[in-house]
């Protein structure tokens, strides 16, 4: 780019060539000047020598002079020998022999002779002209020459040279001066818009400048103008696309064609558990997740397929679609979609259908064989009658249970929620004495802990009083016989927490997290009576109001199973 | 320009008046040495 030359340089060396032209112009006009000079004097020089020829023949072979000589001028009348005879300028050159100088030996070989040559007498250079002097019978008589001086030539062709030369520099500074000007008036505006652009604001240019450029300016105010505008437009785009792009739950990763990341979202990043910054240099032949969607990038397919993760039960299906640009491939974009919890949900659901066919096969196997020891003969025998009897007595009892379970369940499940409050303390105190007989058939005790005043909480007086009673006949159930069951009401600034704490066993830790679950028993219950149901029931309602159950071992021995329910907010 | 620079025929006019001075009855109006307008001089009629 620095090989480019500058207007500044072009407009310079214009100038250059015009001097240079010049001169050449003034070199050829001079030397015109200086041979037409000469002709004038040679032609001067001859017409001397002839008038003073034809004087000569006509005056009887006499050479006749003007009185008054000058030096300038010079007239010889020589022999046939070339020895002069007369002599205006030295009157006592008679008899010098000039035979010896060419215009002189020209004359006498009877031509026309001329010579230039530096006269020591006179200190100049002087121009002759020699011509052959015949008589009447054509016979050669002597030379007449004719001489001028240079020296007036040289004066005249001085003085010329010197208005010449002035003329010549005159012009050369003027030229000069107009190529600078010149190049100022284009180039400092040029410069002028070309920092402007540089700097980004381009406004009108101000002063004397050329119109074409005013023009250029103009033109380049606009373009700017409007790139501004679409630059404007298109940051708005972007940040709307990336506003759309960014929330969601859908992970979307754009790469270029390449294969390296480009855009990122919260989503997707959450989904490959990887930073923007990770993403970018993340190898891509781990098995890890986020190794295989890149690989999967890189392939360049377009594909869409479901990856679970190696290290826990997260499954994503995983999208890649090539983004077409100008008929060609322009990159790729991936959409991931996290549906671990839809796969949790599906597995817990095909869990629970066979969860529960196994919970209805057994009793309903055990009143089967009840019923068929009675047919084969245990009728009879009336003490075998009575046991056999008595058993499937407790399984049809235990279906009933379980069945009347599952429609709580369902019911919970299904039913719509509904608004409704009611006072915590009271339905507690009610729940309670409804239990009071069931504890006391084991002998235990329920000593409510509750504060004094009403306490609302946002929960249908039916669902509280449901939950509760489920939390209490557990602790009845798994408690030892004799032990005192403590109900525990308590306001938080929030929430208002109630629960059951016994003096069992306690739960195992592994199974604090599981107790909800349906139909799931701790392995050392298995054999008290109940559905497994309770508890499940407890959290879809407690669940569906805002609230969350809670389980844990109290630090004395015995378990604390329990909810949160949010407090009841009037409206308005 | 030529004519001019070199101060014209200034020389020839000069040794022509000389001339005239020597030859002619009355120089300011020659009958031998005559002037040719446009051409140079002539001898005489001839």
């Amino acid at each position: 780019m620095n090989r480019r030359p500058t207007v500044n340089a072009l407009v310079r060396l214009l100038a250059v060539a015009f001097i240079v032209g010049l001169k050449a112009l003034g070199v050829v006009l001079w030397n015109s000047i200086q041979s037409a000079a000469e002709y004038g004097i040679w032609s001067q020089v001859d017409s001397v020598a002839r008038l003073d020829a034809r004087l000569w023949e006509v005056n009887g072979h006499r050479l006749v002079l003007p009185d008054t000589s000058n030096h300038t001028l010079r007239v010889t009348l020589l022999n046939d020998a070339g020895l002069v005879l007369q002599d205006t300028s030295s009157p006592n050159a008679r008899l010098q022999d000039e035979a010896q100088f060419p215009e002189v030996k020209a004359a006498l070989a009877g031509q026309v002779g001329r010579a230039q040559r530096y006269a020591p007498a006179i200190r100049d250079t002087m121009m002759f002209t020699a011509l052959p002097l015949r008589d009447e019978r054509g016979r050669l008589r002597g030379v007449m020459r004719a001489g001028i001086s240079t020296g007036v030539l040289r004066e005249r062709l001085e003085v010329a040279w010197r208005t010449f030369a002035l003329c010549f520099v005159g012009f050369a500074l003027l030229g000069l001066a107009l190529a600078t000007v010149v190049s100022r008036t284009l180039t400092q505006p040029l410069a002028r818009l070309s920092e402007m652009l540089r700097s980004g604001d381009v406004h009108p240019l101000r002063g004397s400048v050329p119109q074409e450029i005013a023009h250029l300016g103009q033109s380049l105010q606009r373009i700017q103008g409007e790139l501004k505008e679409q630059y404007a437009r298109l940051v708005g785009e972007h940040r709307r696309l990336e506003a759309i792009l960014s929330r969601g739950d859908e992970g979307i990763l754009l790469a270029d064609p390449s294969g390296v990341v480009t855009f990122s979202n919260p989503a997707a990043l959450r989904i490959l558990r990887v930073s923007a910054a990770e993403i970018k240099d993340w190898p891509r032949t781990e098995p890890d997740m986020c190794s295989r969607v890149l690989a999967m990038i890189s392939a360049g397919d377009e594909t869409s397929t479901a990856i679970s993760s190696p290290d826990d039960d997260r499954n994503v299906i995983v999208a890649v679609y090539a983004i077409p640009w100008a008929g060609e491939t322009h990159g790729h974009a991936v959409f991931l979609r996290d549906v671990s919890h839809l796969v949790r949900v599906d597995r817990m659901r095909r869990e629970f259908i066979a969860n529960a066919s196994h919970e209805l096969r057994t009793p309903v196997a055990a009143v089967s064989n009840a019923l068929e020891a009675l047919e084969i003969g245990a009728l009879q025998d009336s003490q075998k009658c009575g046991a056999f009897l008595e058993r499937a007595r407790r399984s049809v009892d235990r279906l009933a249970r379980l069945s009347e379970g599952l429609l709580e369940l369902s019911m919970a499940e299904s039913s719509p929620d509904r608004p409704g409050d009611c006072d915590a303390v009271e339905t507690a105190q009610q729940t309670i004495a409804s239990r009071q007989s069931a504890a006391a058939a084991r002998g235990q005790t329920l000593q409510p802990t509750l504060p004094s005043g009403p306490l609302q909480v946002a929960m249908p007086e039916d669902d509280y009083s449901r939950v509760l009673c489920n939390l209490i006949d557990n602790a009845i159930k798994y408690a030892p016989e004799g032990s005192t069951i403590e109900v525990m009401v308590k306001a938080g600034p929030k929430f208002v927490s109630v629960a059951a704490l016994d003096t069992g066993s306690g739960i195992e830790p592994s199974d604090l997290a599981l107790i909800f679950d349906r139909f799931y028993r701790a392995d050392n219950v298995r054999s008290k009576p109940g559905s497994g149901l309770g508890l499940s029931i407890a959290k879809i309602l407690v669940e569906r109001c805002g609230g969350r159950v809670t389980a844990a071992n109290r630090p004395g021995g015995g378990a604390a199973i329990g909810f949160e329910v949010p407090l009841f907010k009037r409206e308005g | 320009m030529g004519q001019g620079l070199l101060g014209g025929n200034k020389i020839l006019d000069v040794y022509i008046r000389g001339l005239r001075v020597k030859l002619e009855p009355d120089p300011a109006n020659p009958i031998y040495l005559i002037t040719v307008r446009g051409r140079g001089y002539s001898l005489g009629d001839s």
